[in-house]
């Protein structure tokens, strides 16, 4: 299917890629479809974008691209999620904030990050509220 | 608002299943405890906020800047790996 979007018009998807956010993010509540387009020229980089809204998409990346031994505990998910945990491949990214015309100023949110249980193909974002994990650490020194 | 006071050890029950119970207090603080069904998600307030700006703020984000960004943390890379 087809779908619009801000950043690179409109798009073919698969819709066995769609993945569910039931809880919506913190900000965007109502928004609970997305899917991740990957384009050459915006790599490392996805982007997390909503079904229902072309303008609402997010930059994610792969958080172990930054820090290797980033690692999220299943102590964290048992608490919120009744995911088979034993089981269940998980993926997880970090939203990145790109300042208007700074780019250079480039932060990722370590202490939410998405996570998405490819199974289900269903996500949310987890905050781990007593971490050492920033909401903006930069990418670049 | 509605205010109640309790002492240490009491609770107050919030619909069917949220419990809050006052644990500990301080002079400045008070140390709380709340048992809630796992949907439920209990956070400081603080926190909640900072992750909300942070997300309205990085949904922000123009198709130019992020291939700048790309550009920039590939060229990055090689540096980071040494």
């Amino acid at each position: 299917m087809k779908i619009s979007t801000r950043q690179f018009g409109e798009v073919e998807i698969d819709e066995q890629k769609i993945i569910h956010i039931p809880l919506g993010i913190p900000g965007f509540r109502d928004q609970k479809r997305y899917v991740f387009l990957q384009k050459k020229e915006t790599e490392p980089f996805l982007l997390f974008q909503c079904m229902d809204d072309p303008d609402l998409s997010f930059v994610v990346l792969d958080p172990v691209k930054i820090m290797p031994d980033y690692t999220i505990e299943k102590k964290d998910l048992e608490k919120i999620v009744a995911w088979d945990l034993e089981n269940d491949e998980l993926s997880c990214f970090v939203i990145v904030t790109i300042p208007h015309g700074n780019p250079e100023a480039m932060t990722a949110n370590f202490m939410a990050p998405l996570v998405i249980n490819n199974r289900l193909k269903q996500g949310l974002q987890l905050i781990l509220q007593n971490s050492s994990y920033s909401h903006k650490h930069k990418l670049l020194r | 608002m509605l205010v109640l006071t309790r002492k240490i050890g009491e609770s107050i029950v919030i619909g069917d299943d949220i419990v809050v119970k006052v644990i500990e207090t301080g002079k400045n603080s008070v140390r709380i405890g709340i048992d809630a069904p796992k949907h439920i998600t209990v956070l400081r307030q603080e926190v909640y906020e900072s992750i909300q700006k942070e997300n309205i703020l990085s949904a922000t984000g123009d198709k130019s800047d992020i291939a700048k960004a790309a550009k920039l943390f590939g060229n990055r890379e090689p540096e980071n790996r040494e």
